[in-house]
């Protein structure tokens, strides 16, 4: 069987499509964390962040890039190992940014719990994440986008 | 023979501690000094005097139906600005071949009045700042305490302020927490009445050989010593208030609804007519001069509830939409820098900030009660970001209805926002990427749903 490669068109319809699984898997996630949660109103933002924030994110990603790889790999009639490089690619991608976000909260956190308030240290933190992360991106294009393509 | 039988009058009032307005008690019990027993069998006769410090004398005879020997009496002492005392005196009384007569004196009854005070004591918080209102009534019965001196101690720091006509105070000032921690602040609202003199009256007898003595003295003050603590506890997102009087109680304890104060100025317009409508804990207080222009004045107080109502959904809503704002276009900067196709960078972007917003709307979830309107904001916020990204022209519908109903400058910044920065996002959003629905479906749209369960007691 001819493996065939898919318009950039048509996977983002792909990647659009995967969003469904990913929002499913949000509302199994949410349901359950409330569930089990609702008990645990001294939790702060930062814990919140830690224990459902994160998972959430890695979570939510995972789906969508597995759920692509699953939808190309039916349409472009390949076996789904063909995707593997692609998605471990991206899933790379995915842990460097959650792990610099944990990296970048635990200094900021650690450092600066005494004299500010939760959100607005969590605010910091993001704001400080967004900015590596972005310069991160533009300056290593090339790099990444090999990465996020499977070409790598 | 006639036989006399002589008796002592055991005299009281109860109670001693007397407040101004209320019934106090008297009780004059016989006792037959002959015997030492109290009497019993007849029917005497006992006049109960109310002295009062402007020298008029009120008596009532009262006689002892059931021959117990006890007799009693229950007065109002008068709020006329006198002090009054009492005593009791046995009538003469023929028994057939003998009377019943006064041999010694009444046991003697020193007495206080005074008026009670009490306060009712709140406090609230602007939304947007630390800033704290400290406010409440001082009363006497149901009238308020005008024009008197409250100290309110707020941790160790004293303050002086005046109540007004209805004994209304407030003190604001800025209460921040304390290196970012949970503070604690305790205000306590002291009152002592250094005014007023106190006045004495002395109800006074005389003995079988005729001397005067004093059988009954009153000591009236001005008003009791009245005080109440608050604590507040003030973090950057809110103030708890702990020991508070409820809405109810300051309802209860408002009294009228309607009054009107003259005021005298010495500049224009030298007279204004003030009609103060009160409602609740609220009042408004309007001032004009019936005849000349540009003389207004309106001031209200107790409303600090319904601009923190106003402020605190249109500044959680205007706070949660900026930070949605800039959440998409971080992502769509992301995605459009790379490559407008690869949404990869975006994508991740937007989970990631998806994760962030659960961080910061979970803890609030969490301790929201079921009707905060935290929540409520926030699911009106959520609903116009959700919308947004997937239908901007829904979403700018939405928000016009909204502004139907809520009218505040914040609010219209919100509108301004949504109107202006939208349009710059259409290039990603006519596309309808994965960014979009994660930003919708995966985050706004359940965070909007769990907020508006949450704010209707659903879960």
């Amino acid at each position: 069987m001819m493996a065939t490669e898919l318009s950039p068109q048509e996977e983002r319809h792909l990647l659009n499509l995967s969003v469904i699984p990913a929002a499913l898997v949000t509302y199994a996630f949410l349901a359950i964390f409330i569930y089990l949660e609702r008990n645990q109103p001294s939790f702060s933002s930062v814990h919140y962040l830690i224990y459902f924030g994160m998972p959430f994110s890695t979570a939510i990603t995972t789906t969508i890039f597995l759920s692509f790889e699953i939808l190309y790999s039916r349409k472009a009639k390949q076996p789904l190992k063909c995707g593997a490089r692609r998605f471990l690619g991206r899933m790379s991608l995915v842990f460097l940014a959650v792990t610099m976000l944990a990296a970048i909260l635990a200094v900021i956190y650690f450092v600066f719990r005494t004299w500010f308030d939760e959100n607005i240290l969590l605010l910091v933190t993001t704001a400080f994440w967004f900015g590596v992360w972005a310069s991160l991106m533009f300056r290593f294009k090339e790099a990444f986008n090999r990465l996020s393509a499977g070409k790598w | 023979m006639r036989t006399v039988i002589p008796l002592a009058v055991l005299f009281d009032v109860s109670p001693k501690d007397i407040e101004i307005g209320h019934d106090v008690t008297l009780n004059a019990t016989l006792m037959r000094t002959d015997t030492n027993t109290t009497l019993t069998g007849y029917q005497p006769m006992v006049r109960f005097y109310d002295v009062s410090s402007s020298s008029a004398v009120t008596y009532y005879d009262v006689q002892d139906n059931n021959t117990d020997g006890k007799v009693y009496r229950t007065l109002t002492y008068s709020n006329d600005g006198c002090a009054h005392a009492y005593k009791a005196e046995v009538i003469p009384y023929d028994i057939g071949g003998g009377n019943l007569t006064q041999s010694i004196v009444s046991s003697p009854v020193q007495l206080t009045a005074s008026k009670t005070t009490r306060f009712i004591l709140n406090a609230s918080r602007e939304y947007s700042s630390t800033m704290h209102t400290v406010y409440g009534w001082l009363k006497s019965g149901e009238s308020g305490v005008n024009n008197t001196v409250v100290k309110l101690k707020i941790n160790e720091t004293e303050y002086s302020v005046m109540t007004n006509g209805s004994g209304y105070f407030s003190k604001t000032l800025d209460l921040k927490p304390v290196d970012g921690a949970p503070s604690v602040y305790e205000v306590m609202a002291t009152f002592e009445d250094n005014v007023t003199l106190a006045v004495n009256c002395t109800a006074w007898s005389k003995t079988p050989d005729g001397l005067d003595y004093a059988a009954c003295t009153t000591v009236q003050y001005g008003y009791k010593p009245a005080t109440k603590s608050l604590s507040l506890t003030v973090t950057y997102e809110s103030t708890t208030v702990i020991d508070p009087d409820s809405p109810e109680q300051l309802q209860q304890e408002t009294g009228e609804w309607l009054s009107i104060w003259h005021e005298f100025t010495l500049s224009y317009p030298w007279y204004r007519l003030h009609i103060v409508v009160r409602l609740g804990d609220a009042s408004i207080d309007v001032g004009y001069n019936p005849i000349l222009p540009f003389s207004v004045s309106i001031s209200w107080a107790g409303m600090e509830w319904l601009a923190e109502t106003v402020s605190e959904i249109t500044s959680e809503i205007w706070q949660d939409v900026t930070l949605d704002f800039i959440g998409v276009f971080a992502s769509y900067i992301i995605a459009k820098g790379l490559s407008i196709w690869n949404l990869v960078g975006g994508l991740i972007v937007e989970a990631i900030k998806g994760g962030i917003q659960y961080g910061l709307f979970l803890p609030e979830f969490f301790r929201a009660s079921s009707d905060s309107l935290k929540m409520l904001a926030t699911g009106i916020a959520n609903l116009i970001m959700g919308l947004v990204a997937l239908a901007t022209d829904v979403g700018f519908a939405f928000v016009k209805a909204l502004q139907g109903f809520i009218w505040s400058p914040t609010f219209s910044c919100i509108m301004m926002t949504v109107s202006e920065l939208a349009p710059m996002a259409r290039p990603l959003e006519v596309m309808h990427t994965a960014v979009d629905y994660v930003e919708s479906v995966a985050v706004d749209f359940p965070i909007a749903v769990l907020a508006f369960l949450r704010y209707l007691g659903c879960v």
